[in-house]
């Protein structure tokens, strides 16, 4: 780039500096808006078509140059400038990256290089509520794809001088803005510096989302338990960091990240914050049981199948028994295969139209199901079982991942190994996660260490006076969330 | 320094639940035999007996925050340290045989309704590899998260046993000869090393007052929870107790809702199988450690490899011996565990006082 000496030089016409900002960025959609004062200086405009508010462009930078003419030096044009977010631009390569960024690039003759106009507008959706984190009562906004929405909306509930965000940025050629958040003297500073260090180190090509962010930060990418957790609302964001946690935030992606991550992070959904502690109990209770019931039935259903047929009532092991005596299959391959059809269906609704969506849901629930079960190739039991542990998997959906992988797996050890394989199978994932950190933070924490005081919020939900003390788990700065003499 | 590898909590809880889970296979069935309903005294004799050696571990925890191995290479030297080492490395492989083959029994006969091949228990080979590679901060944690388990079967358990329970069968209570009592306690006594694992975890710790109680008072817990359930296979089988093997899964059978709802006591037990397995992988990380100190190395997949390899050697041996590994290798246990739970906590502090006073002559001969 260091041909494009006419930028840098102070000599140079404001034509000439585009001509040189052209030359580099040949993509039509890079425009020259070219004007003069009354005085007779030129001007021109460097932005990017569509990414740059052109209506602001032309109230805030072009009508106040063109109204007032002026021969001062730069101080001066910037004054007249009415933009807000003005920055002085000597480098090149820094023009180049605001350009790209979707700013407007104001160059001048008799000046050393140009202004950069914060003038960004890149095309996005609104703030609306997120589908995964669906809630009845409680707020609804949601993240979107645009990490300056997304701060605003995290500042309008953190206004905090404590609120620290810094910028980083990743991937070598998309330069994704990568904006690290936490409320300092609350979350530790080690993770902060890790945090920025992991982004920063990685060099890849392109961060299209915030899941790439976090395989960087992640010790073991390869695991199949996630080491960070997910949120895609800024109050779950806001009370994350309240406790201790660091936030991720990536341009270009509704969900943020937080670390440490816990496990048991994933019981708590935003709403039992906002009902009575009692409700809130019993629903974290229900999420528990039913994802161990949703790993763990279709695997216990063949081994009562093949190896303890005692697991089974009587009378519903005659009624079994009639289902199953005209399946082709062994039990183990039915149920992978009863499996695999509504992984199929789960995958194809989600991609389809939602138009055809109705349509596939009739024909995979309806029309399959009952057909395959009346032409004898997956018996009644089966997709039963099958379709409720699907639903209970569902309840914990930032889990889904996780619990789907580990079902398969359960079902292969069942079939092969039977009843204790699958106790020896879960006594080694106790084992696995046992030694497994985030952040320095257990993984099963408050369980395992265990932390009387931090199971207030885990294993129940006390009521809010209870709560005075940040989780011990997360070493906290400031330990104190709550003074209040009610108890 | 101490390294914290455990907390006070978790030692707790390998003393309450991991130890007693070990004891609820064979033992009740075999003490109903030997002393028929005086089955619980000799569980709470040796109970008793346990807990006063964690206790006297504990003391001297209070006094030094130096472990068990640290005191013998301060009083005795090196090579007594590393011989000390290797003999509790070998008396945990040994302690860990018994309850193995009771485990393999339990789960050919309880998990599955046919008779499965030995095949079928090789897969907890991988787990005591995976487990016995980590330290002992994994064995406190499994340790804690099996504590819930532990206490929600136990209790699902104990209560629909409870319908079924003729507490008359106990009846008289003292009624047994003491003789028979005396040796029903000798022949379960190896069942009762908690003193052995103390030893291991001392050092490992953070003592604050009161903690010697608290896992003593633990140790004695774990022991009444197998008292209680003694009590209540007795009272459900009476004088057929000694016949039915495994009584864990069968105190439960008669509880009127099964026909109903299916064997679910049966997946109660297949829970507390999970506690049975982390107790018995416990030996192996003892064992594992107790290598580390020999060849003063950093924990190695090595070490469990190779204690691996010895127990599923003595497993593909010993398959269908279960009778003669529970008479003989009782016999050679009783008098082990006698030495490594109940002696060495003595030689423990003996190690101490002769580390203190080498100490003392050592800090007056500067002195002058």
């Amino acid at each position: 780039m260091s041909n494009f000496v006419n930028f840098s030089s102070a000599a140079a016409e404001a034509e000439d500096k585009a001509r040189d900002i052209k030359e580099f960025l040949t993509s039509p959609d890079v425009i020259v808006f070219p004007f003069s004062s009354p005085c007779g200086r030129h001007f021109s405009v460097v932005f990017i078509d569509g990414l740059t508010d052109k209506d602001l462009l032309g109230e805030l930078v072009v009508k106040p140059l063109k109204e007032v003419g002026t021969q001062g030096d730069e101080r001066d044009i910037a004054l007249l400038l009415a933009s807000p977010e003005v920055k002085e631009c000597k480098d090149f390569n820094e023009a180049v990256s605001g350009v790209l960024e979707g700013n407007a690039l104001l160059l001048c003759g008799g000046v050393e290089g140009g202004y950069i106009i914060g003038l960004k507008a890149p095309p996005g959706r609104a703030v609306t509520e997120p589908p995964t984190q669906v809630v009845v009562k409680g707020p609804r906004e949601g993240f979107t794809e645009d990490i300056k929405t997304n701060l605003g909306l995290l500042r309008k509930r953190l206004k905090s001088e404590r609120l620290q965000v810094e910028m980083v940025s990743s991937g070598k050629r998309s330069d994704t803005a990568v904006a690290v958040v936490y409320l300092s003297g609350v979350c530790r500073g080690e993770i902060v510096e890790n945090l920025k260090r992991e982004v920063e180190e990685n060099e890849i090509d392109i961060v299209p989302d915030s899941s790439y962010i976090s395989s960087f930060i992640s010790k073991r990418p390869r695991s199949v338990f996630k080491r960070c957790g997910t949120c895609e609302k800024p109050d779950i964001l806001a009370a994350k960091l309240c406790e201790g946690r660091a936030g991720v935030i990536v341009d270009g992606s509704p969900i943020a990240i937080t670390v440490p991550y816990m496990i048991v992070e994933d019981f708590q959904a935003a709403e039992d914050y906002y009902i009575t502690s009692y409700r809130a109990s019993i629903i974290r209770a229900i999420r528990l049981v039913a994802v161990l019931v949703g790993v763990l039935l279709p695997a216990m259903y063949i081994c009562a199948q093949l190896y303890k047929i005692q697991l089974i009532p009587i009378k519903l092991l005659f009624n079994i028994a009639s289902s199953v005596s005209s399946i082709p299959f062994s039990p183990s391959v039915e149920m992978f295969l009863t499996i695999m059809v509504v992984e199929v269906l789960n995958e194809a609704s989600i991609r389809m139209p939602k138009y055809v969506g109705m349509a596939l849901s009739v024909v995979g629930a309806l029309v399959l199901g009952d057909t395959a079960v009346k032409a004898g190739m997956i018996s009644t039991p089966a997709i039963m079982i099958v379709a409720f542990s699907a639903i209970c998997l569902y309840t914990v959906p930032d889990l889904v991942e996780t619990t789907t992988t580990l079902r398969l797996l359960f079902l292969i050890v069942a079939g092969s190994v039977g009843v204790y394989g699958v106790v020896l199978l879960a006594a080694g994932i106790f084992c696995y996660l046992s030694g497994e950190q985030s952040y320095g933070v257990p993984l099963l924490a408050p369980f395992a260490p265990m932390n009387g005081r931090d199971l207030k919020d885990a294993l129940y939900k006390s009521n809010i006076y209870s709560l005075k003390r940040r989780p011990r788990s997360l070493s906290p700065q400031d330990k104190v969330r709550l003074r209040s003499d009610k108890k | 320094m101490i390294k914290n590898e455990l907390t006070v909590r978790q030692i707790c809880v390998i003393m309450c639940a991991l130890s007693a889970s070990l004891k609820l296979m064979i033992c009740p069935t075999a003490l109903a035999a030997a002393c028929a309903n005086g089955l619980w005294l000799p569980v709470v004799v040796n109970s008793a007996l346990s807990s006063g050696a964690v206790f006297v571990v504990c003391l001297l925890c209070s006094r030094t925050p130096k472990g068990f191995f640290a005191l013998l290479s301060s009083a005795f030297g090196k090579v007594a340290m590393r011989v000390a080492a290797g003999l509790f490395a070998l008396y945990f492989v040994l302690s860990a045989v018994i309850p193995m083959t009771e485990q393999q029994t339990m789960v050919h006969e309880v998990f599955y309704d046919t008779i499965p091949s030995i095949l079928t228990f090789l897969p907890f080979f991988l787990l005591s590899l995976y487990a016995g590679a980590k330290g002992l901060t994994n064995a406190g944690r499994t340790a804690e998260i099996c504590l819930p388990v532990f206490a929600v079967c136990m209790l699902f358990l104990v209560v629909m046993s409870l319908s079924e329970c003729d507490f008359a069968n106990l009846l008289p209570v003292f009624g047994r000869p003491a003789a028979r009592v005396m040796a029903g306690g000798a022949s379960s006594l190896f069942r009762f090393d908690e003193g052995a694992l103390m030893l291991i975890f001392s050092g490992k710790f953070r003592y604050r007052r009161g903690d010697a109680a608290k896992i003593a008072a633990s140790t004695a817990a774990g022991g009444l929870i197998v008292a209680a359930v003694c009590v209540i296979f007795y009272a459900v089988y009476g004088a057929l107790a000694p016949t039915q093997y495994f009584a864990i899964s069968k105190i439960a059978l008669f509880f009127p809702a099964i026909n109903l709802i299916g064997r679910t006591d049966i997946i109660a037990v297949y829970a507390l199988d999970m506690v049975m397995i982390f107790a018995l992988v416990l030996r192996v990380q003892a064992a594992s450690y107790c290598l580390r100190v020999l060849f003063d190395k950093a924990y190695m997949p090595a070490f469990s490899v190779g204690i691996n390899a010895v127990l599923l050697t003595v497993t593909l041996l010993l398959n269908n011996k279960f009778a003669d590994v529970q008479r003989v290798g009782g016999a050679v246990m009783c008098v082990a565990a006698a030495i490594f739970s109940y002696v060495m906590p003595l030689v423990a502090w003996l190690a101490h006082s002769v580390g203190a006073m080498r100490a003392k002559r050592e800090g007056s001969r500067e002195k002058i």
